[in-house]
């Protein structure tokens, strides 16, 4: 029982979340499209970005401890025009920009498979570089939860 | 010797009808055990075929061993009776969850019973006449009628339902070239019903539904809660797959008829937003109708009668709201919803019939109709990220807000609401099961098609509750977020291969930590699969698993896809091994 009431004042307590973000929707997205950018200028050969349209729309932000009408920002880019024989070179390219940027290294695939999975520092946007059928790899990233005019309406 | 000679002749005569006929029922007995997994009355319409396949050549032995024995007599030789068993065992298919079967198989059943119900009764005429006319009982000739009465009838009833379905089923009979796929619960209960037992007396049920029932609909949506008929939802699809278009046309008006499992996405999209629309309408009215007592007669007493008319009308608003389409995914389809009690809602994005894969999700603690918001956006959020990996395959993803979840409100420690006890996710359990039946029965027939589970919080116990009432049948893989339990002390005692049972939580979760309802799942010896999920800050980690692009979210879209080989994990924090607090070390191992 007392475990249990410790858990309910955890899951109460969690909405006082400390290093909330103060970045507004348009910084949100100028900042999700500079990681992606950012990413895609330090690979060998220069892809082309293709807007993954279904990327687009802002998330609710779906943490239960914060407030509905936060969202997250995000954006996916297909890599276009390189050749699919350089996925995991590109991984690992990706993986020296990230780390030589700062940014922490979350998850990777295993042998064959490019997925990275990154945490840019020191805001904590989500960072993503994907396989996806086809041998077609994407770039994404999403903000954390922010409050479209960068702070709670009124 | 003339003596001997006629009896002779006459078993010779005899044993060329056997030869001839005791393989009569070989094909049809062949094709049904190929095809008995369908089930409804499938198994046992395989079982009278093969009692009266094994009548058949035993009726045909015994009238040969008769005449042998008159030879014998008679001073003659015995002749030596040929042996009249044969085997009709085929390579017993493994049927995927979602497999048809081919239509001509059924209408070659039909046709070989037709031509053992033509040509039988002649040889069994003949077979009396040789017994009887040396004196023996013509009683094997007469069991070879009965067979061929028995065959005749099934033949007919057979052929007049393969018709119906022919006639009302489209894609049945695609141009050359093209596969055709019978639905197996259409095989089960539409071809096979015949001999499908009933337990909760649906039939008659769905009979009073067809003629526009209202009190049968609610009748059958209470054994549907019940999940006790495995059958129900197919034999609701078999039933309406095969009425005619003005009576589809009439029924979907019906209240509440969107609710049974088993009836087309679609159909029920159609009925459930026409419900709705009338329930508005009639909301609207009560409400007026109820402002105008409260100002005319001015008792407080009326407030609450007020209050619960307007907060259903705000249900429905909030349905209404969550139905627009949201862009870049496709239109949402209302499966199921109830705006009473505690509420419910189902909605899929995608086409559940249609869909290569289907994922369910199902919430738990603090979830329901008024706080759907954040379950649909979970359900679109796994879509677009199944949908990212997919390459040309359909995913259909599901909110089921299908169950009284556990609130954290004053009723939280009443047993039948506290999350603190599992009376709550057995109820639910039995609805998601039914709900699952309706998934599989609806579904165009495919061998592909997949579905999956994904159980969160107190959801996973629920999901758990389900999975044991329908072993082996209930996903292809089943994802447990951040589990307190599934109510049993090993994966594979929810049915599904431990293999495809999948344990994500973050290490710091406090629900995951309660670990109360049986095993926590998070511990090997539970024998699920590590998904991992990522590392979080304390304070987001129970809910923080649907964020776009986290490590949790692509996971779940790798296992939805069958993707096992995808999956991202996160490096070791420290290489170095870690005596004192080994969950630093490397997850990976684990």
């Amino acid at each position: 029982m007392l475990r249990f009431a410790l858990t309910l004042l955890a899951l109460s307590l969690s909405g006082c979340t400390v290093n909330q973000p103060a970045l507004n929707q348009t910084q949100a997205v100028a900042r999700v499209e500079q990681l992606i950018r950012d990413t895609a200028d330090a690979l060998a050969i220069r892809p082309r970005l293709e807007l993954i349209e279904s990327s687009v729309a802002p998330h609710t932000c779906l943490n239960d401890d914060l407030p509905d009408d936060m969202v997250v920002i995000g954006r996916a880019y297909w890599l276009r025009n390189v050749p699919k024989s350089e996925n995991m070179a590109i991984s690992r390219q990706v993986r020296a920009h990230w780390e030589a940027a700062g940014h922490r290294i979350v998850a990777a695939g295993r042998a064959g498979n490019p997925d990275l999975s990154g945490e840019s520092r020191p805001d904590g946007f989500t960072l993503t570089l994907t396989w996806a059928d086809g041998d077609n790899l994407y770039l994404g990233a999403a903000s954390p939860c922010v409050w479209p005019d960068g702070h709670p309406s009124e | 010797m003339a003596d001997h000679r006629a009896a002779l002749a006459a078993y010779e005569r005899a044993s060329a009808l056997a030869a001839g006929h005791h393989a009569d029922l070989d094909p049809a007995a062949r094709l049904m055990h190929a095809h008995a997994w369908v089930g409804g009355g499938a198994p046992a319409f395989a079982d009278a075929l093969s009692r009266h396949r094994a009548a058949l050549q035993s009726s045909l032995a015994h009238a040969l061993h008769a005449l042998a024995l008159l030879v014998v007599r008679h001073g003659g030789p015995a002749p030596a009776v040929p042996a009249l068993t044969t085997s009709v065992t085929t390579l017993a298919p493994v049927p995927g969850r979602f497999q048809g079967i081919d239509p001509n198989a059924m209408t070659a059943l039909v046709t070989s019973l037709g031509q053992v119900a033509h040509t039988l009764p002649v040889a069994g005429a003949r077979l009396a006449a040789e017994l009887s006319g040396h004196g023996l009982s013509p009683e094997p000739g007469h069991a070879l009628g009965r067979i061929a009465t028995w065959t005749s009838a099934q033949s007919d009833d057979l052929r007049r339902r393969l018709h119906r379905i022919r006639e009302t089923v489209p894609g049945l009979s695609p141009p050359p070239g093209f596969a055709a796929s019978l639905p197996s619960g259409l095989a089960a209960y539409g071809l096979f019903g015949a001999h499908a037992t009933d337990p909760v007396g649906a039939e008659r049920l769905l009979a009073r539904v067809g003629a526009g029932d209202e009190e049968a609909v609610t009748r059958l949506l209470s054994v549907q809660e019940g999940a006790t008929d495995a059958g129900l939802a197919a034999r609701v699809a078999a039933w309406w797959a095969t009425l005619s278009a003005a009576a589809r046309e009439r029924l979907v008006t019906l209240p509440r008829f969107g609710l049974l499992n088993g009836l087309p996405a679609s159909v029920r999209d159609r009925a459930n937003r026409h419900w709705l629309a009338e329930q508005r309408t009639r909301l609207e009215r009560d409400l007026e109708t109820a402002t105008t007592d409260l100002g005319r007669l001015a008792d407080p007493g009326l407030l609450g009668g007020w209050e619960r008319i307007a907060a259903r009308l705000r249900r429905l608003d909030l349905i209404e709201a969550e139905l627009h389409p949201a862009p870049g995914h496709p239109a949402p389809l209302l499966l199921a919803f109830d705006v009473t009690g505690q509420g419910r809602l189902v909605v899929s994005w995608g086409d559940p019939d249609r869909a290569d894969i289907t994922v369910t999700s199902v919430s738990g603690l603090t979830s329901g109709l008024d706080a759907a918001h954040g379950d649909l956006e979970r359900s679109r959020a796994l879509w677009q990220q199944a949908s990212y990996y997919s390459g040309i395959q359909s995913i259909a993803s599901i909110t089921w807000l299908g169950y009284d979840a556990p609130q954290l409100d004053p009723g939280l420690m009443d047993p039948a609401k506290s999350v603190a006890f599992a009376s709550a996710a057995a109820e639910g359990g039995k609805a998601l099961a039914s709900f699952n039946d309706g998934l599989h029965a609806a579904h165009n027939p495919s061998s592909t098609a997949r579905t999956v589970v994904i159980g969160h919080s107190y959801g996973s116990l629920t999901t758990g509750r389900a999975a044991v009432l329908r072993p082996g049948r209930f996903a292809d893989d089943v994802i447990l977020i951040g589990s307190p339990g599934v109510g049993v002390d090993h994966a594979r005692q929810l049915g599904v291969r431990a293999e495809h049972v999948w344990v994500g939580e973050a290490g710091n979760d406090p629900v995951a930590a309660l670990g109360r309802f049986g095993s926590d799942p998070g511990d090997a010896s539970f024998g699920g699969r590590h998904m991992p999920v990522g590392r979080d800050v304390f304070t987001s980690a129970h809910s923080s698993y649907w964020q776009p692009y986290s490590v949790s979210l692509q996971n779940m879209g790798r296992i939805i896809n069958g993707q096992y080989d995808k999956i991202v994990h996160p490096p070791p924090l420290n290489t170095q091994p870690q005596l004192l607090m080994p969950e630093l070390g490397d997850s990976t191992e684990r």
